[in-house]
């Protein structure tokens, strides 16, 4: 082999990197598009003025909290979207593919990337969250960890499904099936007990009703059985991993 | 003897759709590039082109058949061949949000190069590529050449050993295509190798030192164009407008290739006289030039580039 | 132009689009996912209001046609460019506008329908009732086709129109009391509630119902502006669809 050939395959990186590539998509999409972080912002504002015009009004501070819960779970739809016009319209993936960075690492870029238009949504909520009920350390935590559980999630679903689409016109109504009915019955903006008992069984097998029923015990809103916050956590957990499991077994990074 | 950057061996691909019958994209290809070559795969729309570029950068799993990338399988080894490949789709676009420069810059960095390095290589790309004036425009506000220019810059700025390029000057305007030719052949000046493809029998010709003529999904003929072009039996070409009427009185001057109302026929600069002599007789026009790589198509695949 | 000729080809385009959007059916069937969602929820927090909400799920129906136009139009023209064949021919562009607009509310018709079932059985509707839904769902799909084809015309990629498609389906759609009764607006606010075409629409089926009191005022307010909004949008589009046809 020539040696200059020779110090070239030695001196190509090994493998990619994903932060400064994807933060760089993410926060040019937010910057160039300021409508598409206030839109974040708005909808669930506009969702539970809606909420607070029907609901009982001691229902709003666990509304905020599932307001939350429920920007989040709307990263996956923006997940399936974005990788499916990459995929097949621009072909960008492609670039991706033949590159070092590997599977995992383009398909957490997606979500890294999409991350960063929820965030000031998800920090206003915040701040009203605090104001309209008391909310220790831990329920902080709490609230945090569930929703970078349910950001792993369903950005891992949206990324699966995503892969087996054929035409970017497939995108909004299946979004619409999978991300709608993950979160219909899911009790983001009521009390679980006050669905009729059938319906509490189907919710209860939708991980943001693990992630609400966490949230909501650990910010005091509801009462629960000893044991059941641990229940629900590891539920949501392996929710996850399922879910990043469904990923990486059905994205299609080669096609067949 | 040196390992060849890409080696393929009796390459095949069938579709299965659930739609249709299967459809069998390549039927048994082998080719090989040598390291710092540049070589193309020239065929007509639906040829197999596009779908063995797919296999070699790892992009679609083959049917059977092998095909290796520095003496690693790319069916077996994929994520050990992709450091050392980049690849320009048919028919991408950039990120829509992104100047071309961050376009670069981000990719760039997504290989893992470092970040000055990262940078250099995206200004001496833009420059390359002559972008330098729409460097910070969106791309959504580029034209359809331009994206395209954005795309093979991404791509030239990897510097990677292998790169493979599906039809890289499509929609691009003629100064355009001389500038991502210049680059390709700095590149493999650099010690890359390259394998694109291209209908474009000019771009063929002018950009690789070697060609493959692919049709149905089968190599028909390998070498460098000037030898494809001998094979067609002269260095002369008359193009005769006759209708589709004449081709029994050329036929003694040498290899007559019928396209369409044109015959082309392909002969020695002796005869020339006396073919525009018996043109003028019939009262057709001719002109002459020298033969073409598109000669050497028609007679190859026995049909114009531009046929369906 | 004649008139007939300038219309000419907007049946056919029609034909074509609903036959486009029978092949998404998926599309179609979770076209009503967004109003299933909020029966549901008015079901489980407010089931008093439930006929009231299926009202305002048959207007909210018809008002995300508009959605579905954006789209549609966006789309063909970004991604496909097929409103250049269209408009380089004999068709004019306000039977383009009107094929695409008519075509989709075709196509988006049975699950309105299904919708309309279902409220008739929790509330029977009479003729009048029928008269005024009829009417004020052609209202309301003139002002929301008019306004996604006005939408799909200002943006160059897919992904930009989303949030502004998002924006106006909420804004006009969740905000306003459309699956909630006028009576709980406050009082300072419900001229505004009786002007936006989505609310004013929903007021004027439930007034007609039964299901809500409104004054004199109240639908002469609510039936002005969406008379008013409809026939102006109308005429808005098809003036834009022809200085669209050409870009600038």
């Amino acid at each position: 082999m020539p040696e200059a050939v020779e110090k070239r395959l030695d001196q190509e990186p090994r493998e990619g990197r994903v932060l400064p590539a994807f933060a760089l998509v993410g926060w040019r999409w937010v910057s160039r598009n300021p409508v598409a972080t206030i839109v974040p912002i708005l909808l669930p504002f506009m969702f539970l003025y809606f909420l607070w015009r029907i609901s009982p009004p001691e229902y709003f501070p666990l509304e905020v909290a599932g307001a939350m819960l429920f920007t989040t779970q709307n990263i996956g739809s923006w997940c399936l979207s974005d990788s499916a016009y990459w995929r097949i319209e621009q072909r960008l993936q492609d670039l991706f593919v033949a590159s070092p960075m590997g599977k995992v690492r383009y398909l957490f870029g997606i979500a890294f990337s999409n991350l960063i238009p929820a965030a000031p949504a998800l920090a206003i909520l915040a701040v009203i969250l605090a104001l309209v009920t008391p909310v220790t350390l831990f329920g902080w935590l709490v609230l945090i960890a569930a929703i970078l559980v349910i950001w792993v999630t369903f950005s891992a679903i949206g990324l699966a499904v995503s892969s087996r689409l054929e035409s970017p016109r497939e995108v909004w109504p299946v979004g619409n099936l999978i991300f709608t009915t993950l979160g219909i019955i899911s009790p983001l903006y009521y009390p679980l007990e006050i669905l009729p008992p059938v319906w509490q069984g189907v919710a209860r097998l939708l991980p943001a009703t693990y992630a609400a029923l966490l949230v909501q015990d650990a910010l005091g809103l509801r009462e629960s059985a000893p044991g059941e916050m641990a229940l629900d956590a590891a539920l949501l957990l392996i929710s996850a991993v399922v879910g990043i499991l469904l990923a990486l077994r059905l994205y299609r990074w080669r096609e067949k | 003897m040196t390992e060849p950057a890409l080696r393929a061996e009796d390459v095949r691909k069938t579709y299965h759709s659930r739609r249709g019958p299967a459809v069998e994209a390549l039927r048994g290809v082998s080719l090989a590039l040598a390291k710092g070559e540049r070589v193309a795969l020239l065929g007509r729309n639906g040829a197999g082109k596009t779908t063995f570029l797919r296999i070699a950068s790892t992009l679609l799993a083959p049917t059977s058949g092998a095909v290796e990338v520095f003496g690693l399988d790319v069916s077996r080894s994929p994520e050990l061949v992709r450091p050392f490949i980049a690849v320009v789709p048919q028919e991408g676009k950039p990120f829509f949000h992104l100047t071309p420069r961050e376009q670069i810059y981000a990719y760039l960095r997504a290989r893992g190069v470092d970040r000055e390095t990262a940078k250099s290589r995206t200004e001496q790309s833009l420059e390359q590529m002559d972008l330098n004036e729409v460097a910070n425009r969106l791309c959504i506000t580029l034209s359809g050449g331009q994206k395209q220019r954005v795309m093979v810059a991404t791509v030239i700025a990897t510097e990677a050993p292998l790169l493979f390029l599906d039809e890289p000057t499509i929609g691009m305007d003629p100064f355009a295509r001389r500038s991502v030719w210049g680059s390709l052949r700095r590149l493999t000046r650099a010690g890359s190798t390259i394998l694109l493809t291209t209908h474009y029998l000019d771009e063929a010709e002018a950009l690789s030192q070697r060609l493959y003529i692919i049709e149905e999904g089968r190599v028909l003929v390998a070498g460098t164009a000037e030898e494809l072009k001998r094979q067609v039996g002269g260095t002369m070409r008359v193009s005769i407008t006759d209708g589709g009427k004449l081709s029994g009185e050329f036929a003694s001057f040498g290899t007559c290739v019928r396209e369409g109302e044109s015959l082309h026929v392909i002969t020695g600069p002796e005869r020339i006289n006396e073919i525009m002599a018996l043109a003028m007789r019939e009262k057709v026009s001719a002109t002459v030039g020298p033969v073409t790589l598109e000669e050497a198509f028609l007679r190859v695949v026995g049909r114009s580039i531009e046929e369906e | 132009m004649a008139f007939g000729l300038k219309w000419a080809g907007a049946g056919v385009f029609c034909a074509t689009e609903v036959r486009v959007q029978f092949h998404e059916w998926l599309a179609i069937l979770t076209g009503t996912i967004v109003q299933a969602v909020l029966l549901i929820f008015v079901w489980v927090l407010a089931p008093a209001l439930l006929a009231i909400a299926l009202v305002g799920a048959l207007v909210y129906s018809v008002f995300l046609i508009g959605q579905r136009v954006l789209n549609e139009a966006a789309y063909v023209r970004i991604d496909h460019k097929l409103n250049e064949l269209y408009h380089a021919s004999p068709m004019s562009p306000e039977a383009y506008f009107l094929g695409m607009s008519s075509g989709i509310f075709l196509a988006y018709l049975p699950p309105i329908l299904v919708i309309a079932v279902i409220t008739v059985l929790v509330a029977p509707f009479d003729l009048r009732t029928w008269g005024v839904l009829i009417a004020c769902m052609l209202a309301v799909w003139s002002v929301s086709a008019t306004l996604g084809y006005f939408i799909s015309t200002l943006f160059k990629d897919m992904k930009t129109i989303w949030p502004y498609s998002s924006l106006i389906t909420n804004l006009l759609g969740i905000v306003p009391p459309v699956f909630y009764p006028l009576g709980l607006v406050p009082a300072g606010w419900r001229w505004l509630a009786l002007v936006l075409p989505t609310s004013s629409a929903t007021a004027l089926v439930n007034g007609a119902a039964g299901f809500e009191v409104l004054t004199s005022g109240d639908i002469l307010l609510a039936g002005g502006s969406l008379a008013v909004e409809a026939i102006a949008l109308f005429f808005f589009g098809i003036y834009w669809a022809r200085r669209t046809a050409r870009e600038a």
